[in-house]
């Protein structure tokens, strides 16, 4: 009975292996689609984005700053499905028209981390010697200072603007990135098919485009989507904290800091948003975790 | 004659530039050649140099470590003199390399298939497809069963003798001239080495290609070589044709060797023979024979003086100053 079912399992595997291959992206798909949990999160980011988007066009700025006395604090009902703040503005609104503000943080801070902190990162690796020392020196420093530290004086240096927050988000996590590009980077260029492919004549650029990117890029990947989490905690942290985003604009953490002193009466203007921020960032948290799976042929 | 050997390595030696400003030469003086359609065999320990004697004659070496001295002439052509663009041409098309682990020899992203392909599509112009139709060619000729299945899968769904016929499908698919084998077989068990061995000397009879391999194992020296370097701290110690370096072993190193391979048949009342120590560490080679801190036969001597690599009769060289006595 086991030696029926084991075989018809290695029967499986062997068919599974002969039939994999041909299009290498529909080996990742069908690999990260047994992540359940992954895929949801994917979902969810999908639905966040598209909320985001869409409230644009539905809402204007006005509308969601807009006070109106009357409707002042009243609880999650039919008409405000989150309830309404205590200038009668209405929170569900407030929270999905949020999103634009944490994803794009989130993203713009990712990408420029991405490239900044893969040039770094790739230029130690390679070059190594004095410059490779210097650099990773001042990235190790970087590092050393709190975060949220060097964010508030970084903003309060630069500005309490757009700008400033994205320069404070992008020093605080170009360094984590740096490191990371630079071990993997060293990692795979040590790998023997790096040198096979040395041996068999393949030149240098596309050495690096064939066959050390494709395989330094999953690990990349996957610290850039947590690197997109980290962002959007820290930038709700800085709002909160009165140094970000400032009131009225529906930032997660600056609503949070609104609604501080009415905790006790009115809980939901804080749950809402705190809400907001633990499912888009545990979002981004899952989906990496995902993807570190299925983006690594062996586990697949 | 150049026309006889195709590869000829005179007086190599390989500078290493340590941290403290101090020189170390892992391949010092190393001269033996590669005579077409022939098999040579380097053998010697971990550490020894083999290794990086193959990757100076792709030119392959890593950062840090340069060509101090000498020659290595291919087919004619010196190799040391030669432009990078060029360099490339012959890597991969007339001189090709295998190696030790074909676990990690193979890009774990890409199909094997592919792998393989891109060896063609650098140095030929030919189509993909007809590319393609050449790599399942080439994978059924180095027995790779359902060949046209396999040219999809990825190195980790095969087994480890599957890899290594993989890697030398894709050294031998540009019909190289000569094979760098840098220990083919280390990683495999007996029966899938005995099998890449005979692979490869098949491969060799219809192509007529040389091949110089890399090996610690005299097992496999016994195989497949036809001649035999023996090297020892960066230096050959000796050279023979294969049944006269087995017949008549001349330097104390390789006959260390003979005596540590196991014997199915031997004398289980003794251990196995092992040599005393290891490889003295690069750089502090002692003065003299650089084997003088493991022989059993050294004297003040060979502590002293360094000896010469001598004939010792019908092209058998030895770097010994009792090669005689030894036995």
């Amino acid at each position: 009975m086991v030696t029926k079912r084991s075989k018809k399992r290695e029967e499986k595997l062997v068919k599974a292996a002969v039939e994999t291959g041909g299009s290498q992206t529909r080996d990742i798909i069908r690999a990260f689609m047994k992540h359940k949990v992954s895929v949801v999160a994917l979902v969810v980011l999908v639905i966040i984005l598209i909320a985001a988007i869409v409230s644009g066009f539905i809402f204007s700025e006005e509308q969601i700053t807009a006070i109106t006395a009357a409707a002042r604090l009243q609880p999650p009902s039919l008409e405000h499905w989150f309830g309404t703040d205590a200038f009668g503005r209405d929170v569900f609104a407030r929270t999905v028209y949020g999103a634009r503000y944490s994803l794009f943080f989130g993203l713009t801070t990712a990408a420029l981390s991405l490239v900044i902190g893969t040039a770094i990162g790739s230029a130690c690796a390679y070059l190594g010697g004095t410059f490779d020392i210097v650099v990773m020196r001042i990235m190790d420093s970087l590092v050393c200072i709190p975060s949220l530290l060097l964010m508030l004086a970084l903003v309060a240096v630069i500005g309490r603007g757009m700008h400033g927050i994205i320069i404070a988000l992008v020093v605080t996590s170009v360094p984590g990135t740096a490191r990371i590009v630079r071990s993997i980077v060293i990692g795979v260029v040590q790998n023997e098919y790096v040198e096979a492919a040395r041996a068999a004549g393949v030149t240098t650029p596309q050495i690096i485009w064939r066959h050390v990117l494709p395989n330094a890029f999953g690990p990349i990947l996957v610290n850039i989507l947590m690197n997109i989490s980290g962002s959007i905690i820290s930038a709700s942290s800085m709002s909160f904290l009165g140094m970000g985003i400032q009131p009225p604009t529906p930032e997660w953490g600056a609503m949070i800091n609104d609604a501080l002193p009415l905790i006790r009466t009115s809980p939901y203007l804080i749950v809402f948003p705190g809400i907001a921020v633990l499912v888009t960032s545990l979002c981004f948290n899952l989906l990496g975790d995902g993807l570190t799976d299925s983006l690594d042929p062996h586990s697949r | 004659m150049a026309d006889e050997n195709l590869l000829v390595i005179d007086g190599l030696r390989d500078v290493l530039k340590l941290k403290n400003g101090e020189a170390a030469y892992p391949v010092d003086g190393v001269s033996f050649t590669v005579p077409r359609s022939k098999t040579v065999g380097l053998v010697g320990e971990s550490g020894c140099g083999k290794s990086m004697t193959a990757r100076t004659v792709m030119r392959i070496l890593d950062k840090g470590i340069s060509v101090a001295e000498g020659h290595i002439t291919f087919d004619g052509e010196d190799l040391l003199a030669l432009p990078e663009p060029q360099m490339r041409d012959i890597r991969g098309n007339r001189i090709a390399m295998i190696f030790q682990e074909p676990m990690t020899a193979l890009n774990p992203s890409i199909s094997v298939g592919k792998q393989v392909r891109e060896a063609i599509l650098l140095h030929e112009k030919v189509s993909r497809a007809e590319a393609k139709e050449r790599v399942i060619q080439m994978f059924r000729e180095v027995g790779i069963p359902e060949a046209d299945r396999r040219y999809k899968s990825y190195p980790h769904q095969l087994s480890g003798g599957l890899r290594q016929r993989i890697c030398i499908a894709m050294g031998m698919i540009c019909n190289p001239d000569l094979l760098i084998a840098d220990e083919p077989t280390t990683a495999l068990d007996v029966t899938v080495e005995a099998q890449i061995l005979e692979l490869m000397k098949r491969l060799q009879r219809e192509s007529g290609m040389s091949i110089l391999i890399i090996t610690h194992n005299l097992g496999v020296v016994a195989d497949i070589c036809d001649e035999v370097n023996v090297m020892y701290a960066g230096q050959i110690v000796e050279h023979a044709t294969k049944a006269e370096i087995f017949n008549r072993p001349l330097h104390p190193y390789t006959i260390g060797l003979m005596d540590a391979i196991p014997r199915v048949n031997g004398d289980m009342e003794h251990d196995l023979h092992t040599i005393p120590g290891t490889v003295p560490a690069l750089g502090n080679f002692p003065e003299g024979c650089r084997f003088c801190t493991r022989c059993p036969f050294a004297d003040e001597r060979c502590r002293t003086q360094a000896p010469a690599l001598e004939d010792a009769g019908d092209g058998h060289l030895v770097r010994c100053f009792k090669p005689q006595e030894v036995r």
